[in-house]
């Protein structure tokens, strides 16, 4: 009777207070990244003084979101099972379901397998592995086997995350000396990743509202955070992506990543076309100008740009201040030099360029410039301002639309010229551009051809025309000035180029009507008309009150 | 005999209806240049380099204008012309043009169009 009581205890030992372990997982990733491998150590964690002799687990992964790299039976170089039985069996396409029972009791998963919809299931985005470890003597607890993947990027599979990227679907412990079944847990039965970085994005649209129509001489240079330095890529790095934008102002790419960030230079090239010596005119100048002489000693100015951004924009020479200096250098560069400053031309280097988030252009809390964005995957398109140094009349720059990027005191007709007296309007928006009409054209006159210009419209108190010209067959001789005899005319001709033009920079006095300017070059050769050899790059003139005339050659 | 052969010469020749010669002022129209009506304008080559024969036929003599147009329709080079009624072969320059296409415009010195055509210019 007293062994009948004995055996009935230790069975119920065995069925009530079994011994317990688990299988967990042991894995560390920081930062984890698309390319990146992940180690997964699967370990025997006793709870209960268990003594395994044999440990069997069935291991999937999604073949989607992760490839295998290798596996190893750890167990084998615990110093103790080192001759253990191992066997590894991989399925592919198989899903496991836990059906009704609880994920993580392990042991009851395999007892109720094929049962209350546990089991598996056809699905190709799954591979099972099923591991079996057995010895003559107790399996030491600890590292068992491990198993090694490399993270793929799940835009490609149209994943949304990387959850359940491995899982544990059963696993038994079996001392088999005398048949004990385990019962056998874990701790998590599977394993998500988050904030995977190189997530392909997909497609990534990037515009710069650029107002002019070389945007495809705009280029691109976009470069990781992690190639940052104070902000600014580190001397050396070579950009992830460079190109040039669209005619539209616009380039795409599948090259960037989720949540990745990313900083973007836009510049612009010239090619030789010359545009950007089209960029800052007469009516830049005549700002600067404006915006100069209302500058005191100290510094402290009546004129008020619209933008904060243009006091940057105007400050060419780089000095801290828009002065006067900086003034001559606007009229330097209209009048055919090109000076040290920032001033954009056609074959300039100089850093003069303003790029950034058209949310914080312009903004000085944000230096101006927001070069910094993070691509989600809510956010993929992303719209950039642009401005060229020098450029106060954004005819080829991005006017800011944020409302810090506004002067607050700004109004259009509170600035006074201490020099005249007479109101002095610097702004920009609120001053759409006009149209005259202008008769310009060539002739050969008495053996001689002459470029003559004739204005019919009051109101200019500057002009600007940028002329070449054939001189292989002209030679350029005179130009005859008729703008009034208080304006202030310029002219200069270098080889092939002719600039010619007035500024009253004060606003007083208007170019007067009639034929301002009569140009006169010599035939080098005989010819018998003119078509063709003198080209017109730049008309321009500006008004009073800074607003820019576009000229209508008729 | 002679002087008998010399008094019917003279004689003849003074019984003849006196003839009214016209100058005409004739310009050689290559065929390339040819311009059937009366007026309009006409490029010997639509790829040019350098320069491009051209023939301005004009309706009368006068004053008009040649306009080199680019491709936004902006003037980037007028000239104007005094010249005789009909084919006047003249010349358009483009070594100063940047590489592009271009439209020539004959017009009268109001304005009014009279031909054009579309030159592209040789890289």
């Amino acid at each position: 009777m007293k062994k009948l009581l004995a055996k009935l205890f230790l069975l119920t030992s065995v069925f009530v207070y079994s011994q317990d372990a688990r299988l967990d997982f042991d894995y560390s990733i920081s930062n984890p990244t698309v390319g990146d491998t992940i180690t997964v150590n699967i370990k025997a964690v006793d709870i209960n003084s268990s003594t395994p002799s044999l440990i069997q687990f069935d291991l999937q992964y999604n073949n989607q979101l992760v490839t295998k790299i290798s596996n190893t039976f750890t167990v084998l170089s615990n110093n103790t099972n080192s001759t253990a039985q191992t066997a590894l069996s991989e399925f592919t396409g198989y899903k496991w379901s836990d059906g009704n029972e609880t994920s993580t009791n392990l042991s009851a998963l395999y007892t109720g397998w094929n049962s209350n919809s546990i089991g598996y299931s056809a699905n190709n985005n799954f591979n099972v592995e099923r591991v079996t470890i057995q010895d003559g003597q107790d399996i030491v607890h600890g590292d068992i086997y491990q198993i090694k993947f490399k993270i793929k990027d799940r835009a490609s599979a149209g994943i949304a995350d990387y959850s359940d990227i491995v899982e544990l679907n059963w696993g038994r412990m079996v001392d088999n000396s005398d048949n004990t079944n385990y019962t056998v847990t874990s701790a998590a039965d599977n394993i998500d990743l988050t904030n995977v970085a190189g997530v392909n994005a997909g497609t990534v649209t990037i515009n710069v509202n650029s107002p002019h129509s070389n945007k495809d001489q705009m280029k691109y240079d976009v470069y990781d955070s992690t190639q940052l330095e104070n902000g600014e890529p580190k001397s050396g790095e070579s950009p992830l992506l460079t190109g040039t934008f669209d005619s539209n102002g616009q380039f795409q790419t599948t090259e960037l990543s989720l949540d990745g960030q990313y900083y973007i230079d836009i510049t612009s090239a010239d090619n030789g076309s010359g545009w950007m010596n089209s960029i800052v005119t007469v009516t830049d100048a005549y700002k600067a100008f404006q915006y100069a002489i209302a500058t005191n000693i100290n510094g402290g100015s009546t004129a008020v740009f619209e933008y904060v951004l243009q006091k940057m924009l105007g400050d060419v020479n780089g000095d801290g201040s828009n002065d006067i200096s900086d003034s001559y250098e606007f009229l330097a560069h209209i009048n055919g030099y090109e000076s040290s400053a920032a001033i954009p031309t056609a074959t300039g280097t100089a850093d003069y360029h303003y790029a950034g988030l058209i949310a914080n252009f312009g903004v000085a809390a944000n230096n101006y410039e927001t070069k910094l964005f993070t691509v989600t995957e809510s956010v993929k398109t992303f719209n950039f301002g642009h401005a060229f140094k020098g450029d106060l009349d954004f005819s080829h720059s991005t006017e800011p639309t944020a409302t810090a990027a506004k002067q607050d005191n700004f109004t259009v007709s509170s600035i006074t010229n201490p020099n005249t007296g007479k109101m002095m309007i610097i702004s920009n928006s609120s001053q759409p551009d006009e149209n005259y009409v202008l008769d310009i054209s060539s002739a050969i006159v008495d053996g001689k051809v002459e470029l003559t210009v004739n204005l019919n419209t009051t109101g200019l108190v500057g002009s600007q025309f940028n002329i070449v010209f054939d001189n292989t067959i002209l030679a350029f001789e005179s130009i005859k000035y008729d703008t009034g005899n208080e304006m202030t005319d310029f002219s200069r001709v270098k080889d092939n180029k002719l600039w010619i033009g007035s500024l009253d920079y004060n606003g007083e006095k208007e170019i007067k009507t009639g034929t301002p300017y009569i140009v006169t070059f010599n035939m080098i050769q005989t010819i018998q008309n003119t078509a063709g050899l003198i080209n017109y790059t730049i008309t321009e003139g500006v008004k009073a009150n800074g607003t820019k005339v576009n000229f209508n050659i008729q | 005999m002679k002087k008998i052969l010399l008094l019917t010469l003279l004689l003849i020749l003074g019984c003849a209806k006196e003839i009214d010669y016209e100058i005409v002022d004739f310009t050689f129209v290559p065929e390339e240049l040819v311009i059937a009506e009366d007026a309009g304008l006409r490029l010997a080559s639509n790829i040019v380099h350098g320069n491009v024969d051209i023939n301005v036929k004009l309706p009368s003599a006068g004053t008009y204008r040649i306009r080199v147009l680019d491709i936004t329709n902006r003037i980037v080079s007028q000239e104007k012309i005094e010249a005789p009624k009909g084919d006047n072969i003249l010349k358009v320059y483009v070594s100063t043009l940047p590489d592009q296409s271009y439209t020539v415009e004959l017009l009268t010195n109001e304005g009014s169009l009279l031909g054009k055509d579309v030159f592209a210019i040789q890289q």
